[in-house]
């Protein structure tokens, strides 16, 4: 039981984390700001649907962690890849 | 505890909502967009409906950002310094009303597992479903199996249009910037 | 409470301290290159001891592997995201931030 509770009240905590780093995301002032921050919150949602798989037992939420650690790393190389290739866009 | 985590959930996407809204810089906004979609994906996850999580996180994430990116290789920056967008008072004041009244139908809604909501007291449909998915398809959860096996024929006609229209976009982009 | 319950909720005390520094880094730095070097920290301390927390709690089965999988994954890909962000930063030519200016 008290495991359930420090698994979700991690969660929460990561959850509230998230919407500190999600200022430096609005703020930027460059680009890659922007993706470093987002990069921060998709490695933080893999690891809340983690903690909820393991708090509701819901073992089916890893495989949507596994598809997200890897989608997450595809946004990351793909924006610095156009902001690198178009010049100028900053 | 899983109100609280909910609650923060939505804070999050709706600042990063608000905040896709109103950057003028349309990259941002995408990187933004990316962010909501991610929080999105958490709130169905959290909500028990794990396969739309899954396709939010495909289609939020993935899809959306890499389709964006390749549509603002074609637009231009805007030249001034402002980096959000100063919204017509109208315009703000129209979609705040509407935000308002939908806002205020939320009370109206049945809590979550309410068993007296309409959904659960119509035994003859919603229990069916619930009593009997496992055993007509073998997937564990009800919204998955609704999702991908009673409306499989229909889930499969929006794949196949899908797949078309990513044939297309890519027959069409095939001469375009990343090549 | 038993000394599983403890290691969890030690690890998880330590992951969520972690990502609460890669938070505060995040936010304060200066420049995007020391932004970057805190943002690994989530990716290796804060993932890494909350998904130990999660093994720990899912107990010997084949779901497990799958947090093995994703810290496998997350070692991987986020590196090579970081590099990718600071060298496509680097090429902008956005300058490191330096005391003296």
């Amino acid at each position: 039981m008290i495991v359930e509770e420090a698994l979700l009240a991690a969660a929460g905590a990561l959850v509230v984390l998230a919407v500190a780093v999600l200022y430096r995301a609005v703020r930027g002032p460059t680009m890659q700001d922007r993706v470093v921050a987002v990069n921060v919150l998709g490695t933080n949602t893999v690891v809340i649907l983690a903690l909820l798989s393991a708090a509701l037992d819901a073992p089916s939420f890893l495989d949507i962690a596994l598809v997200y650690a890897l989608l997450n790393f595809l946004m990351a190389v793909a924006i610095s890849k156009f902001t690198v290739d178009r010049g100028g866009v900053m | 505890m899983i109100a609280p985590v909910g609650y923060a959930l939505v804070a999050f996407v709706v600042v990063a909502a608000v905040a896709t809204a109103l950057l003028r810089d349309v990259l941002a906004a995408i990187i933004l967009f990316t962010a909501y979609s991610l929080g999105m994906a958490l709130l169905y996850t959290l909500l028990l409906a794990p396969g739309v999580g899954l396709t939010e996180a495909v289609i939020g994430a993935g899809v959306t950002t890499i389709l964006l990116l390749l549509t603002i290789a074609k637009t231009v920056r805007p030249t001034d310094g402002a980096a959000l967008e100063r919204p017509d008072p109208r315009a703000a004041v129209a979609c705040g009303a509407l935000a308002l009244v939908f806002g205020l139908t939320l009370p109206g809604l049945p809590a979550v597992g309410d068993p007296d909501s309409p959904v659960v007291a119509y035994e003859r449909v919603t229990g069916y479903y619930l009593s009997q998915s496992y055993a007509d398809t073998g997937v564990e959860n009800t919204v998955t199996a609704v999702l991908a096996a009673y409306r499989g024929f229909d889930t499969f006609g929006e794949a196949t249009v899908v797949f078309a229209a990513g044939v297309a976009a890519m027959v069409v982009l095939r001469q375009e910037v990343f090549t | 409470m038993t000394p599983l319950e403890v290691a969890v909720v030690g690890f998880l005390l330590g992951g969520v301290f972690f990502t609460f520094v890669t938070a505060v880094g995040v936010v304060r730095l200066p420049d995007v290159y020391s932004r970057a070097h805190t943002a690994s920290q989530t990716d290796t301390l804060g993932a890494g001891l909350t998904l130990v927390a999660v093994a720990l709690v899912l107990g010997l089965e084949t779901t497990t592997v799958k947090t093995a999988l994703l810290v496998a994954f997350i070692f991987v890909t986020n590196p090579t995201a970081a590099h990718a962000i600071a060298r496509a930063a680097d090429e902008q030519g956005i300058e490191p931030w330096r005391e003296d200016r």
